[in-house]
């Protein structure tokens, strides 16, 4: 077989063999610092997004001010500074808003009806707090092409934990609705627009001031209606015929056209929901007996039904009655936390809470040491593998000088033999760094998944060890041409001499 | 017309180093007028330091030592300035040195690390980087053995196993299997013994004579195998104590039996041995020539 041989690949070939050095020690070194530092940057980086997602946590990015009538003033001020673009800019701010707190009953399906309290707060529809509680940690989010504002559809609807779900016995992902107590004791379903891992204050209910206002005025409920009204939820179309079928005997009903059944798609979009109103009958039975003969139907076993009240659709509540609670100032990031509270200190005789100013400071300063450790990494792993290589190319050199003065001699080009070491430098480096990234993929993630679990309690939606990050890119991209700069200066430190200095060392 | 018959024609030249210690450069070799035949075995000879190997790194495009002057290189009719710009034309160099000039240096300069047939062949390599068929190529195994040396078996070793002659006849062989214009050799057979310094410079007659166009440029200091092998001789003549010159008096020719200098003096191979032996001061070498 005719065997073909260029002058780029004998050199390649034998000057690859003669810079991996004897029992590739080259490679074996530049293997062991690359090794450690994929090793490191991995749980470094990984530990860095940690943090990053902790503080642009929703429960992490917002201050409270207390609201009385000795911060009233200042508050509005404040308020209203807050408002404008460049005051915000200033102190890297997202917005401000007030809100109140406050218990509200709420019914629950698994003790009979039993009423639980749970706490709740108001929130600003358009804050960004709601968009990133509906970012991350949600279970199930009930409208979610209402990207902008999602109460503008419900504005009486609430965002819930999975916490109040599982407690009043539904399931987080088929929830519609929850069924609240108004002041006056009637059963009013409210709309689940989403339901959260957590919300912020430790509350398990969000709505918003004008559901709150609402709330705080008896006027909002429909308690003209003389209908008898049944909320039935999460019942298939044959299944609320039968219930029709069972109620037209249990309660008695000659007439059927006095029975309106209507399909809800308010809520969750995946299970059905229905309103039964029945109006007048000839007979005329006492509500409490009608809830008792329902309350034995088969068909209604296992769902949650019974006789309410609807919330007005109004979008308009007189709230001048009752003051806020707390004003919520959002942060895009922590960075001006500190000039913030000293601005509230001096113009505004407002204070800061110093732990929680403590807190999100620690947040910043832990992020900066984090990116400050992995860029010092960085360099200094791309200062010893640089170091390293041109320190064995030099030597190399500096040992065939003469042979390469040969070469020139002969005719080669300079840019030749330079770019044939730097394909030399990149086939070691690349020999060297993607065996290294592998391994220290595999240890990183035996480490997570087998001992680290052993020595902390594990977030187990956080990945705490990861290389699949554009930054590994860039440190290669960075490693490979520091490496290949290196090695073109060498290359030409000792090619920048005529083939005759070369071959009789004249002064070099 | 008439056809060129000189591979170099040098007119006027100033050769000069750099020194320490000294401002500027200092001259060490002048040569007035100085015509090089193609076709022939031209031996430099001269004493130790005389400017022989700047000479020939000069005309080989090793180093670029020209202050003054100018030097022709003529091939296949084609004539090329290797003047002080030509430094400045990289591209012009490396094409010059690549198609015409091959080398032989006292020293193998062999890579240790690569094997036999990798050195010798990485030369013809340069000059043709596509391609070469090492297994077929029968001119090199013809070559290896008119040198003495037993190709396969060589090449069964590595580089660093072969003893110093066979690492010199490997150069010697890589210098003249590229295909060249002119082969430059800085003392060639320096590491040989005569027998086979004469047989290699035999070699080099036979590759001359097979083409015309080819010439050889050697330094020796070796008068009586320069005798017996050239068919042109120049001795470096001294001006000072650093500062050498080429004198027409001391160029010879061959011509019939006997040498032509450049005063039209006939001279014997003793005569001109003794000539020759008077200006560089070697002193005479009990030796044979086969």
């Amino acid at each position: 077989m005719r065997k073909t041989t260029t002058f780029r690949s004998v050199l390649v070939r034998n000057e690859y063999m003669a810079l991996r050095g004897k029992r590739h020690s080259t490679i074996v070194y530049l293997f062991f610092i690359l090794f450690m530092t994929f090793l490191a940057f991995g749980f470094a980086k990984s530990t860095l997004t940690y943090q990053k997602k902790l503080s642009a946590d929703p429960f992490s990015n917002w201050i409270n001010l207390n609201f009385h009538s000795g911060t009233r003033d200042s508050l509005r001020t404040l308020h209203e500074k807050i408002s404008g673009v460049e005051f915000r800019e200033r102190f890297h701010l997202k917005g401000s808003y007030f809100y109140n707190k406050g218990m509200i009953p709420v019914f629950t399906r698994s003790e009979g009806n039993k009423i639980v309290q749970y706490e709740a707060r108001t929130i600003d529809p358009l804050s960004g707090i709601v968009k990133d509680l509906l970012k991350s940690g949600v279970c199930s989010a009930n409208y979610p092409d209402s990207t902008e504002n999602v109460f503008k559809n419900e504005p009486n609807g609430v965002i819930v934990t999975r916490k109040l779900v599982n407690e009043i016995g539904w399931d987080a992902h088929s929830i519609s609705f929850i069924q609240i107590k108004s002041p006056v004791g009637d059963m009013v379903p409210v709309p689940v627009i989403a339901v959260v891992n957590e919300l912020p204050d430790l509350s398990d209910i969000a709505y918003t001031n004008l559901f709150y206002c609402k709330t705080m005025n008896p006027g909002f409920y429909d308690r003209e209606n003389s209908c008898y009204r049944i909320f039935i939820e999460n019942m298939d179309t044959a299944g609320i015929f039968k219930v029709i079928e069972e109620l037209n005997t249990a309660l008695e009903i000659s007439d059927p056209s006095t029975v309106q059944t209507t399909g809800l798609v308010t809520g969750n979009r995946s299970v059905l929901n229905w309103k039964i109103e029945i109006g007048a009958q000839e007979k005329d039975i006492p509500i409490s007996v009608m809830n008792e003969r329902l309350a034995s139907l088969a068909s209604l076993r296992n769902h949650h039904f019974g006789q309410y009240f609807e919330l007005s659709k109004d979008t308009a509540c007189d709230n001048s009655s009752f003051y806020h609670d707390y004003l919520a100032i959002e942060f895009t990031d922590l960075e001006k936390i500190g000039d913030f509270s000293k601005y509230l200190n001096d113009k505004l005789m407002l204070h800061l809470n110093l732990e929680v100013l403590a807190h999100r400071e620690n947040y910043l300063y832990t992020g900066n040491i984090a990116i400050g450790s992995i860029i010092l990494l960085m360099i200094l792993s791309i200062i010893s593998v640089s170091i390293y290589i041109s320190g064995v190319i030099r030597h190399h050199l500096e040992k065939i000088k003469k042979n390469l003065g040969n070469f020139l001699a002969f005719g080669i080009k300079k840019n030749t033999l330079t770019w044939i070491y730097i394909w030399v430098t990149v086939k070691i480096l690349a020999v060297a760094l993607f065996p290294a990234m592998a391994l220290a993929f595999a240890c990183g993630e035996i480490f997570e998944k087998f001992l680290l679990g052993k020595l902390l309690v594990l977030d187990p939606d956080q990945d705490y060890f990861s290389l699949s990050d554009s930054w590994v890119g860039v440190f290669i991209v960075l490693i490979l041409f520091v490496a290949i700069t290196r090695t073109f200066i060498s290359v030409n430190k000792i090619l920048r001499h005529t083939p005759g200095d070369l071959i009789y060392e004249r002064a070099l | 017309m008439e056809v060129n018959r000189n591979v170099f024609e040098i007119e006027g030249l100033e050769c000069a180093y750099n020194h320490p210690g000294i401002r500027g450069k200092k001259v060490v070799l002048r040569i007035d007028h100085l015509a090089i035949p193609a076709g022939e075995v031209t031996i430099i000879l001269g004493m130790s330091g005389s400017g022989k190997s700047t000479l020939i790194e000069t005309l080989g495009l090793m180093n670029n030592t020209i202050t003054k002057g100018r030097i022709t290189f003529t091939h296949a009719g084609i004539k090329t300035d290797i003047c002080r710009e030509i430094w400045n034309r990289p591209s012009d160099l490396t094409e010059i040195r690549n198609s015409h000039f091959s080398f032989i240096f006292q020293h193998d300069f062999l890579m240790p690390y690569y094997s036999p047939e990798e050195n010798i062949l990485i030369g013809k390599l340069i000059q043709d980087p596509e391609e070469s068929s090492p297994d077929e190529n029968m001119e090199l195994n013809k070559l290896c053995q008119k040198t003495g040396l037993n190709f396969h078996q060589i090449n069964k070793k590595k580089t660093t196993e072969l003893s110093v002659g066979q690492k010199q006849r490997l150069s010697f062989i890589r210098a003249i299997i590229k295909n060249y214009s002119v082969i430059f050799g800085d003392e060639p057979t320096g590491n040989l013994d005569e027998v086979n310094s004469a047989l290699l410079l035999d070699i080099l007659t036979d590759s001359i004579r097979q083409n015309k166009e080819r010439s050889a440029i050697l330094v020796s200091h070796n008068v009586r195998l320069s005798i017996a092998k050239a068919g042109y001789i120049i001795v470096l003549s001294p001006v000072s104590e650093e500062e050498y010159e080429v004198r027409s008096e001391n160029v010879f020719k061959r011509k019939g039996t006997g040498w032509l200098s450049g005063c039209n003096d006939l001279l014997t191979d003793s005569e001109l041995e003794a000539k020759i032996r008077n200006v560089v001061n070697i002193s005479e070498q009990k030796i044979t020539i086969p």
